[in-house]
C-alpha cells in the first residue's frame, strides 16, 4: 500500500468502550470524556485509524463492547500535532497522533462526535 | 478550622461553607515518599461507605430526563457505582492496552466523592461525571455553561486539577497534596 499523508480534510476514527459509558451532555451537546484521547505514559502516540482507508464496522472490532468516535484531523494538525500514516499487519488504515496528546485530549473529545455502525 | 465564604451573585447572597482540613489522603509521591501499604487499601475497603446500587451502569441519556439525576444524593450514589464498577476492568479494557484502575485510585475517588458530598458540591450548575483513566488512574470531569474542570487521580494517588475555558484549552493546572483543599477550588470553578 503506498504511503498515504494525512491531511486536515481526512477524518479519523477513535475506538470507544461502551462500558464504562463514556459520553456525556454538556449544553445539549453529547460529548465524550477527554480519557479516550489521552496517551498513556509508555505511548508514542495516539492510535487512531483514517476513515478513508476503513469503515466503522472494521473500526469498532466488536460491536457489543466498543462503538466509535469520529474527528477531523484538522484538530490535531492545526494544534501541531502530527498525524502519522502507521498500517500495522492487521490494520492498514491504523495511524497515529504522534507525541502525549494529554494537552489537546479536551480538544479532541470537543470534536467528536459518535458514529454508528449500519 | 472552619471557614466561611460568601458569594454575591445579583441580589442573591450564596453561603457555603467550607469545613478545613478534613480528610488528608497520603501519597505515595516523591516529596513525602510515603507509600499506600496493603494495610492502608484494606482499612480504606473495610471503610467503604454503604452504597445502595441502581442496577446497571448509569444510562446518561435517560438521566437528562429523569429529576432525580438533580437529586445531589442521587448524584452521589450514581458516582460511587460507576467508581465501584472501574474494580472490574481489565487489561486492555479499551482494545489500546489500557491497564486495569489501581486501587489506590478508586479508594481516593471515593474519598474525593465523600468530601464532595459532605460539602454538598452537587448542584444544578456543574455536572460531575467520573471516568477511569487508560494508565489505571481516575478522572473527575466538571462541566458548567462556560468552562469545564478535569481532576486525575493518578494510578498512585496523586491528583492533578486542571481548568478548561469553554473551547477545551487549559487555563490553569495545579497539584493537589489534600484532597480537603479540592472543595474550595471547585466551588471557586463554579461560581466564577
Amino acid at each position: 500500500m503506498p504511503d498515504y499523508v494525512i491531511t486536515a480534510k481526512d477524518n479519523l476514527y477513535r475506538r470507544i468502550p461502551l462500558k464504562p459509558y463514556f459520553w456525556k451532555e454538556i449544553n445539549g451537546k453529547k460529548i465524550p470524556s477527554s480519557f479516550a484521547f489521552k496517551t498513556k505514559p509508555d505511548e508514542d502516540g495516539l492510535s487512531v485509524n483514517i476513515a478513508a482507508l476503513t469503515t466503522i464496522k472494521e473500526t469498532i472490532l466488536d460491536r457489543k463492547k466498543f462503538g466509535v468516535a469520529e474527528f477531523s484531523a484538522k484538530v490535531p494538525l492545526e494544534l501541531d500535532y502530527d498525524c502519522i500514516y502507521d498500517p500495522q499487519p492487521d490494520n492498514k488504515a491504523h495511524a497515529l497522533i504522534a507525541g502525549d496528546t494529554n494537552r489537546i485530549a479536551k480538544k479532541l473529545s470537543f470534536a467528536a462526535k459518535q458514529v454508528f455502525a449500519d | 478550622m472552619e471557614v466561611k465564604i460568601y458569594y454575591f451573585c445579583g441580589n442573591n447572597i450564596t453561603f457555603i461553607e467550607a469545613f478545613v482540613p478534613k480528610v488528608f489522603i497520603e501519597m505515595n509521591d516523591k516529596k513525602t515518599n510515603k507509600k499506600y501499604s496493603e494495610k492502608d487499601e484494606k482499612h480504606l475497603e473495610l471503610n467503604e461507605p454503604k452504597v445502595q446500587y441502581y442496577g446497571n451502569e448509569t444510562s446518561p441519556e435517560s438521566d437528562n430526563l429523569n429529576p432525580a439525576s438533580w437529586n445531589p444524593e442521587y448524584n452521589s450514589k450514581k458516582l460511587l457505582n460507576i467508581i465501584n464498577g472501574f474494580y472490574n476492568l481489565e487489561h486492555d479494557w479499551d482494545s489500546y492496552g489500557a491497564e486495569p484502575i489501581s486501587h489506590t485510585a478508586i479508594n481516593t475517588a471515593k474519598k474525593i466523592l465523600e468530601v464532595l458530598s459532605k460539602e454538598k458540591y452537587f448542584s444544578q450548575n456543574v455536572e460531575t461525571n467520573v471516568f477511569p483513566m487508560r494508565d489505571g488512574g481516575v478522572q473527575f470531569e466538571f462541566d458548567k455553561e462556560f468552562g469545564s474542570a478535569e481532576l486525575e487521580i493518578n494510578p498512585k494517588g496523586i491528583l492533578t486539577l486542571i481548568f478548561f475555558n469553554d473551547t477545551g484549552e487549559v487555563l490553569n493546572h495545579k497539584q493537589l497534596f489534600e484532597v480537603s483543599g479540592l472543595p474550595i477550588f471547585l466551588k471557586e470553578f463554579a461560581y466564577a
